[in-house]
């Protein structure tokens, strides 16, 4: 269960990569296709511009299906479709640190009622006219860093980069590194690299905001989704008439927390239904089925509050 | 405080007080109001950098809708379109604007139209987009080759996209240092047909800033942001 949610977590990152690239001038007067489907497919889009502006673009209906979805399967979004979910979850995996200092952090905290109340704010300041909800959206938020800072760094980079091994041509006689970094540059200038050099007025500053997030990412596993996101919030309210949920049977509980730093959520079995999702539930059940070899115990859901 | 609740059945530990509930939705409206203090936010003002792409709706409307995900700056071929900081005012952050210094808005594109995903940009036939005034074009005299050094410069009549070009020149004989004549041609922008593109701007051999510099002023979205010329809408 956890390596097919990795294959849906990776097919979405690329996807959504696949399309911010196509997402360009082609021919005359068009662009790729499907270039706004992670925005419509993105119920907080949907619900806080129709709260805005009272009227939405038809495109945008498309997040029903993930509300619809949400209301039957729980927060599945977050662990295999968001992309900006799998890149925290990608920083996250680098922490390093003692297992039991992992399941010290990764239990529930009280601070994690914060995107719920970020998406109160939100949804009021979009009632009365004021539509910020965008700079805290996963699906704005990495598109427009995507878009403005990381894609032009690194196609910065990678320019300076190639150019100076293309002139410095290290080697040893006739094994030069650029019998390897010609091709790999002329694929990146094919498939990946802008045309034109790109530089963005207030880049930096967006840039900046994600890296800070990055760095939080390194403190607790995925921060963004667990004290911040608030469509991570609001697909927790929709989990809530959700049927697919994981118990844990109190008898066989070992409580020995194995589940805890698998957890996305924290604290997903027992009451806590909202902030379960699919992916804890996969990722946590098959802990305690290694927890259950070990010990013969079952899973504890309640990390010693 | 979520375990006080009756016996039987606890309330989850995601339960929100309805203290907290109050508190967050006060703090949104709050922070609606607050950012409108801005008189940018409110319209009393225009910032004459703040040249939206083409197609978007009026600054009010335009912020109820714009969700900030660069899309539009992403996809504009000339990477004229950049995310504000503060041009727009703090509830504007983020959004897009054209860059004149940096980018063109391309006469036969519509892109940024095409894949705004919440209609902030609307979409435009590229016939509609051509019509559309962003902003205007404004000569500096002090700066401008044949104004200023009498040397001889035509680059922005050039590139000018519009039918009849905005951009019109005015022949004159100045005298030289050594009191020889020089027939030159002097840019004049016309108000009327100008849209504001910034391919003047880009291309004007003068860089620090250009002797021709867009500004929002005359955009088409802003009733409120036009000047009182004889040929505008106020006659």
């Amino acid at each position: 269960m956890v390596s097919i949610r990795r294959v849906s977590q990776i097919f979405f990152l690329t996807l959504f990569l696949v399309l911010f690239l196509m997402t360009t001038l082609v021919g005359e007067n068009s662009t790729g296709p499907l270039a706004t489907f992670f925005m419509d497919i993105d119920p907080l889009v949907l619900v806080t511009t129709f709260l805005a502006s009272h009227s939405i673009q038809p495109g945008m209906l498309l997040a029903l299906i993930v509300i619809a979805l949400t209301l039957l399967l729980g927060r599945f979004f977050c662990s295999w479709v968001c992309p900006l979910g799998t890149v925290f979850n990608a920083v996250s995996a680098l922490r390093g640190g003692k297992l039991a200092e992992k399941i010290r952090t990764g239990s529930w905290n009280r601070w994690q009622k914060g995107k719920y109340l970020l998406l109160i704010g939100l949804l009021a300041a979009a009632l009365t006219g004021l539509h910020l909800a965008g700079i805290f959206d996963p699906i704005p938020l990495l598109y427009r860093t995507m878009a403005t800072s990381i894609y032009p760094a690194f196609a910065w980079g990678a320019d300076q980069l190639f150019t100076w091994l293309y002139l410095a041509d290290p080697g040893i006689g006739p094994l030069r590194v650029t019998l390897i970094s010609e091709p790999i540059y002329s694929l990146l200038r094919t498939y990946v690299l802008p045309i034109e050099p790109l530089a963005y007025e207030g880049g930096v500053l967006v840039g900046f905001f994600f890296a800070l997030l990055a760095v939080l990412a390194l403190v607790r596993f995925r921060f963004w989704c667990r004290y911040i996101c608030p469509l991570g919030a609001l697909l927790g309210w929709c989990a809530k008439t959700s049927r697919i949920e994981l118990r844990n049977d109190p008898e066989l509980c070992g409580d020995c927390n194995l589940c805890v730093p698998y957890c996305h959520g924290t604290r997903t079995c027992r009451e806590n239904g909202r902030e379960r999702n699919a992916s804890s539930a996969s990722t946590a059940a098959s802990s305690a089925r290694r927890a259950r070899s070990v010990s013969s115990g079952g899973v504890s859901a309640d990390p010693g509050r | 405080m979520a375990r006080k609740r009756k016996k039987g059945r606890r309330r989850p530990e995601t339960a929100l007080s309805r203290r907290s509930f109050i508190t967050a939705a006060g703090s949104g409206a709050a922070a609606t109001v607050l950012l409108h203090v801005s008189p940018i936010v409110q319209g009393k003002t225009f910032n004459p950098d703040l040249i939206r792409p083409p197609g978007s709706l009026p600054e009010e409307e335009f912020l109820t809708k714009c969700v900030r995900c660069g899309e539009c700056m992403k996809v504009c071929p000339t990477n004229a379109i950049h995310p504000t900081t503060l041009e727009a005012g703090l509830a504007g952050i983020w959004s897009p604007f054209l860059v004149t210094e940096v980018g063109y808005c391309e006469y036969n594109c519509t892109l940024c139209g095409q894949v705004c995903p919440t209609g902030a940009i609307e979409e435009l036939t590229v016939e509609e987009k051509q019509q559309v005034h962003i902003g205007t074009a404004y000569l500096d005299r002090s700066r401008c080759l044949p104004f200023v050094f009498d040397t001889p410069c035509i680059v922005c009549e050039e590139h000018c996209p519009t039918p009849k070009k905005a951009i019109w020149f005015e022949e004159v004989t100045v005298r030289d240092r050594e009191g020889n004549e020089k027939l030159l041609k002097q840019p004049h922008v016309d108000p009327e047909l100008c849209i504001g593109c910034g391919i003047c701007e880009v291309k004007c051999p003068i860089n620090d800033p250009a002797a021709i510099r867009c500004t929002s002023g005359g955009e088409t979205r802003n009733p409120a942001n036009q000047f009182l010329l004889s040929t505008s809408p106020y006659g």
